[in-house]
């Protein structure tokens, strides 16, 4: 059976007039990455979960496998997503 | 290995991507850095971070992260164009050019152009570092959204602050302007919709003096009271009280600052006093500092160092 590499779980939490965030989900589309963007401004819940995951209210946040990177931090995405 | 340009352009806002632009039109080889100290992008500036530039000539209104964007593309046209997203750590002197050191590369050069900038100025109170992030920012555009139906401050009276305010007047259900002076001084334009609109409500000759909260802030206590009271319940709290000049990398170099840290240049060719070093944009001496200005300054610099290069027939010894 030939080996299929698993894809990693990205989700981001963004907001659309965010300039990092806007980065941040350029830099995943130019990697392939397929992800869940989900927009903080539009749904307090996921609002509200983001906070209670990081302890801040700072976009965007990216959620790798449950691993957190808060920033646009491409050395950190780098890590994460290899 | 150690990598050979004409030109190493430290720093990649408006005068950075416009000096690239300039002297990679005139084949020069350029490599250009940029970097971060907070919510702008590497590559672009602080311009990224502001909602929509309505002064610069030729756009009548246009995003700051789009117009941003425009110039970066222009500066990429060029082949001999490189731009990376990295910090430059220290620049050595040789003979006659320079090496650029970042944590992945050396660089080496016949010239340099230093557009480092600024960063914005933080507040500086107790509470200001535990709540950063935590409902301190520095930048509407990016985190003002969040705040959405809620009680926001913006500390500061300049033009920015303004425009900061009534960006935050679109989200939230209050927004104070707290300004430490006897009035707030933006354009007369922006006064005007500051006026008119009935979310925001100025704080004239009052300074924060403390940020509290539990997880995330809900309070700031100032100098003096407000409406009975020194205690301010809020959510978030926005900063603009001006900016710092990012000049450390020029001084170590012997390139000579004011006593706000400026670079000291020659307007009409972008010199400093150092052979072969040249400054452009906001971490310059100009007294009139937007986004025009600071392309112009690169644009300058690029034909400066064009100049400098092929007059002197500069090699790299």
């Amino acid at each position: 059976m030939p080996y299929v590499k698993k894809m990693k779980k990205v989700k981001i939490y963004s907001l659309k007039t965010c300039p990092n965030c806007i980065a941040a989900k350029e830099f995943l589309k130019k990697k392939g990455i397929p992800f869940e963007n989900i927009d903080v401004d539009k749904y307090q819940k996921a609002a509200k979960e983001m906070v209670d995951k990081t302890g801040q209210r700072g976009v965007p946040v990216i959620d790798i496998d449950d691993k957190l990177v808060v920033g646009f931090d491409q050395d950190k995405l780098e890590k994460l997503l290899k | 290995m150690v990598k050979n340009y004409d030109v190493v352009i430290i720093g990649a806002g408006g005068a950075g991507l416009a000096a690239a632009m300039y002297s990679g039109r005139l084949n020069l080889k350029i490599l250009i850095l940029g970097h971060s100290h907070g919510s702008e992008l590497p590559v672009g500036g602080v311009i990224t971070t502001t909602n929509f530039v309505e002064n610069y000539p030729g756009f009548i209104k246009i995003g700051g992260f789009s117009l941003a964007k425009k110039l970066e593309e222009h500066t990429r046209s060029y082949d001999s164009v490189t731009i990376k997203q990295e910090l430059a750590e220290s620049v050595n002197k040789l003979k006659t050019c320079f090496v650029t050191k970042t944590k992945k590369g050396e660089y080496k050069s016949k010239s340099l152009i230093i557009a480092t900038g600024t960063k914005w100025r933080k507040l500086n109170v107790p509470g200001s570092k535990e709540f950063e992030r935590k409902g301190i920012n520095y930048c509407a555009l990016c985190d003002g959204p969040l705040y959405k139906d809620k009680v926001v401050a913006i500390v500061g009276g300049s033009d920015s602050a303004a425009k900061e305010a009534l960006l935050l007047a679109e989200h939230a259900k209050k927004v104070y302007i707290i300004y430490r002076g006897d009035e707030i001084h933006p354009e007369p334009v922006n006064l005007e919709r500051i006026q008119k609109n009935n979310k925001i409500e100025i704080i004239n000759k009052t300074n924060i003096v403390e940020v509290k909260g539990d997880n995330l802030v809900n309070e700031v206590i100032l100098d003096k009271a407000y409406k009975g009271s020194k205690s301010l319940p809020l959510e978030g709290i926005f900063v603009a009280i001006g900016h710092i000049i990012l000049s450390d990398l020029a001084k170590s170099l012997g390139v000579k600052t004011n006593q706000k840290g400026e670079i000291i240049i020659n307007h009409a060719t972008a010199e400093t006093n150092i052979k072969g070093i040249f400054a452009a944009g906001d971490v310059t001496d100009k007294p009139f500092k937007q986004l025009i200005t600071g392309v112009a300054d690169g644009c300058t610099a690029g034909y400066g160092v064009y100049e400098y290069i092929t007059k002197d027939s500069v090699m790299c010894v």
